[in-house]
């Protein structure tokens, strides 16, 4: 069944409405029943999108959640999104703009190399005036640092201890973010994967397509999404399981490119169901009774938020079961829908308002909570809240990797023993 | 002892609520939200029976026992009723307030003006009795499509009342493209809106006793926005309830999840089917990206509604199924027996009593051991024509967590 076909299960209850984070803090966007299933019914036969607000939608995928029909809101809007963008509506300013956002690993290429450089550049005030006058990207919105080592570089050069107990393979899926800016959850998922006694293999992959998806920048999402499978189908058919800690990322190998996309052949659909987030196949463990337990203890009180990506998943939330597994540590969760940022979203300079108060409860949450550190699974969220509180944010598994007794990088190596 | 409930509408939630307060362990799977959203707030127990509106819920809840062998009612019996309203009163006192008792029913203004009869009432609408003819102004909303004070106004004139209507304009909220009750509600749980309402409707106030208001008196900040209207008007004010999505059900919602943990409440989660051995269930498949998603547990509480809620599905072929275990459903034994020739028809239609039959331990006789089936996954009775739909998902659900605790050694 495709997105579109969905609607008719609408009951017009206008739920999606009511819990919108989006609707809820602007008058840009009318809400997810009026965008989603009603506008789709004069979006047929591939027809331009009759209201423009639609690309208001930041994709969080809330309306999904909550509706209790099974309407595929957030993907009705995505590929309505799509058809404006293919019908050079975007204007030219913003799709090159949005191009530029979307392209992380591209970024990442030019900048991580010349790291000092490139993060003088991106925090220097007039630069950052500069890209909102000429790009539209929003001079205060929360772009990270680049790496001084690439993530990818580390795992090639790590000093490797043959370890007899590794009896298991695994394959991990870094993701841009990982490789670029943040090499640090990439080597605490390596130390959490061997410390369950599995042996992790980096093949080749690239950015997994999503912000070029929310962007509706199909054609170059669905080049990088059939990269991706040409390369991890062969380790899919090897046995290999696939594991991320970008929770977008995985989610777009699950579900995201293959059901924007269309792309449902035996390729895509072998790497979708070997696809794992990293909490989520360390539950599985849990659940087979495989897991290791972690035992170093944490004495930290700090808040996590479940991101709104990662609840997308429709997998519970693996990340809070594993940290509540962790001696001493306490962990205040979250049910904010979102913190605002959705991917690229809260970078652009229209809807950089409507970001920041989305994410506003959210960062009342975190002050509320006020550990040294906030806990979050998805990468730009954990910018958000960083920009949104001045708390730094970590992902669930660096805490794990702690506490199975591996060393940790900042922030968290100042806060623990 | 983990417990998954399966649905998260009323009687989900009581029996995680309950659950949760004693200690247990519980978790609850929906595939989205429902019922509470397009709720009224109140707690209808017993609003009709053969013989017209039902002024006493626990007479005729004798009666009704006495009668119908297979009435839900029968599992729980009138004080099990009593007790699970007991329970919603002190449940919400610190939010909504819920007052009433099950030996009366109020009736109350409903969305035209007309009588409604329930058992427990929030604090915000115990003002709003339909028999009182004190002198009352009627607040409705420029714009607002949802509720119509004249309409309400009129309706209580012609049955004796005296009301006058007027419209108030909110900036910056009525002025929208879009906006519904919750959009109002969230606009008032900012003080400075608050006060700007108080201004708009002080210069109407004449000789009027009490003051109406749509249902959208605040959603966070409900108790203040409510005490801060009936201080600052000096009037009685009350809510009626008006067209979801229902700001008064997602005041309860929100309560009783709280209760439970919203961590522990995950919405979009389907349930699509379960894992089994020797006749216990073991785990739950729901819906999720790429593959369905294990969750296992000892108990299993489904809750996820009759035909209205998609708890039970009918087949081409007439046939019904009960959704998550497959538990065989009593009902009408083809589709021309589903329905009477009138659409109206005063005997309500057959097809709407059908449901999963239980013992008194609330599991089906030839389903799982570990399954509990509680709400309108029963049969058994026409809920709706009854006016009984929240006294049944309250007092099952109460009744059954009972049970379970029993199980799972922890005590209220």
């Amino acid at each position: 069944m495709t997105p579109e076909e969905t609607l008719d299960r609408c009951i017009k209850c206008n739920i999606c409405i009511t819990e919108c984070p989006v609707a809820n803090v602007t008058e840009l966007f009318p809400g997810p029943k009026y965008e989603g299933p009603q506008a789709a019914r004069f979006r047929g036969g591939n027809q331009e999108s009759p209201d423009h607000s639609v690309d208001y939608c930041s994709g969080c995928r809330v309306c999904n959640m909550v509706c209790p029909t099974g309407v595929k809101i957030a993907e009705i809007n995505a590929r309505a999104r799509a058809v404006m963008v293919k019908d050079g509506e975007m204007g030219f300013r913003n799709r090159l703009r949005n191009n530029i956002l979307a392209r992380p690993e591209l970024l990442g290429r030019l900048g991580q190399p010349v790291a000092p450089l490139a993060n003088a550049v991106l925090s220097f005030g007039p630069a950052r005036w500069v890209g909102e006058k000429l790009l539209g990207v929003h001079r205060a919105a929360a772009v990270p640092t680049f790496s001084t080592h690439s993530f990818k570089r580390w795992f090639e050069n790590r000093p490797r201890t043959p370890h007899p107990d590794r009896q298991r393979r695994v394959v991990y899926f870094a993701g841009c973010a990982t490789e670029t800016y943040e090499a640090r959850v990439g080597g605490a998922a390596v130390a959490v994967m061997e410390a369950n006694g599995f042996e992790v293999v980096l093949p080749k992959q690239n950015c997994c397509g999503l912000p070029l998806l929310s962007n509706g920048e199909f054609k170059a999402a669905e080049k990088y999404h059939r990269s991706n499978v040409g390369s991890l189908v062969e380790w899919v058919r090897r046995g290999f399981d696939i594991v991320g800690t970008s929770t977008s990322c995985t989610l777009t190998l699950k579900e995201e490119a293959p059901e924007l996309l269309g792309l449902h052949d035996d390729d895509v659909q072998a790497v979708a169901a070997a696809t794992y987030d990293i909490d989520e196949y360390l539950r599985i463990l849990h659940q087979s009774g495989d897991l290791t337990a972690p035992t170093r203890p944490i004495p930290l009180r700090l808040a996590y938020h479940p991101p709104c990506q990662y609840r997308g998943h429709r997998i519970g939330l693996p990340a809070a079961e594993m940290l509540e597994m962790v001696p001493e540590l306490e962990i205040e969760i979250s049910d904010l829908a979102c913190c605002g940022i959705a991917g690229t979203y809260g970078y652009k300079t229209e809807k950089y308002e409507i970001a920041m108060k989305v994410g506003k409860p959210l960062f009342e949450f975190v002050d509320e909570v006020g550990g040294p550190v906030a806990v979050c699974d998805s990468e730009t969220c954990r910018w958000q809240i960083t920009a949104g509180t001045g708390t730094e944010a970590v992902h669930p598994v660096e805490l794990l990797a702690y506490s199975y007794g591996a060393a940790v990088d900042e922030p968290l190596a100042s806060l623990l023993p | 002892m983990k417990t998954i409930v399966i649905g998260a509408g009323l009687s989900g939630l009581t029996v995680g609520a309950r659950l949760s307060e004693a200690g247990a362990e519980v978790e609850v799977l929906s595939q989205g939200w429902g019922v509470l959203h397009w709720h009224a707030g109140t707690i209808d127990v017993l609003g009709a029976d053969g013989g017209g509106r039902v002024m006493s819920p626990s007479a005729a809840i004798e009666t009704l026992i006495a009668t119908q062998p297979d009435h839900p009612y029968v599992l729980v019996g009138v004080d099990g009723v009593a007790a699970s309203l007991d329970w919603l009163v002190a449940t919400t006192a610190a939010t909504v307030g819920l007052s009433g008792t099950i030996e009366s029913n109020q009736v109350l203004i409903s969305a035209t003006g007309g009588p409604r009869p329930t058992c427990l009432a929030p604090r915000s609408m115990v003002g709003g009795r339909h028999d009182d003819t004190a002198p009352t102004l009627i607040v409705g909303l420029d714009r607002f499509p949802d509720f119509s004070a004249n309409l309400v106004a009129s309706n209580l004139n012609a049955s004796g009342g005296t009301a006058r209507a007027v419209d108030i304009s909110i900036p910056g909220v009525t002025g929208r493209t879009f906006f519904n009750g919750v959009t109002i509600a969230n606009a008032l749980d900012d003080p400075a809106i608050t006060a700007t309402v108080i201004e708009m409707v002080s210069p109407y106030l004449g000789t009027e006793e009490r003051v109406g208001f749509p249902a959208v008196l605040g959603l966070s900040r409900h108790r203040q926005v409510f005490d801060e209207l009936e201080a600052s008007l000096g009037r009685r004010v009350f809510e009626i309830p008006i067209l979801p999505p229902s700001v008064p059900g997602m005041r309860i919602h929100r309560t009783l999840v709280e209760l439970i943990g919203h961590h522990r409440v995950h919405e979009g989660m389907e349930v699509i089917g379960i894992e089994s051995g020797d006749g216990r269930v073991t785990s739950v498949l729901t819906e999720a990206a790429a593959r369905p998603n294990r969750t296992p547990g000892d108990r299993f509480v489904i809750a996820t509604g009759g035909i209205l809620g998609g708890g039970i599905v009918a087949g081409y072929d007439g046939s019904l199924r009960e959704v998550v275990a497959g538990l065989d459903v009593s009902g009408p034994p083809g589709r021309s027996e589903w329905f009477r020739t009138r659409f109206a028809d005063g005997k309500g239609h057959p097809v709407y009593r059908s449901g999963v039959g239980v013992d008194g331990r609330f599991s089906a006789p030839e389903g799982p051991d570990n399954v509990t089936v509680v709400g309108h996954t029963l049969g058994g009775t026409d809920a709706i024509r009854e006016k009984s739909v929240d006294g049944i998902a309250l007092a099952t659900g109460y009744k059954a967590a009972d049970l379970l605790m029993g199980d799972a050694g922890v005590h209220p």
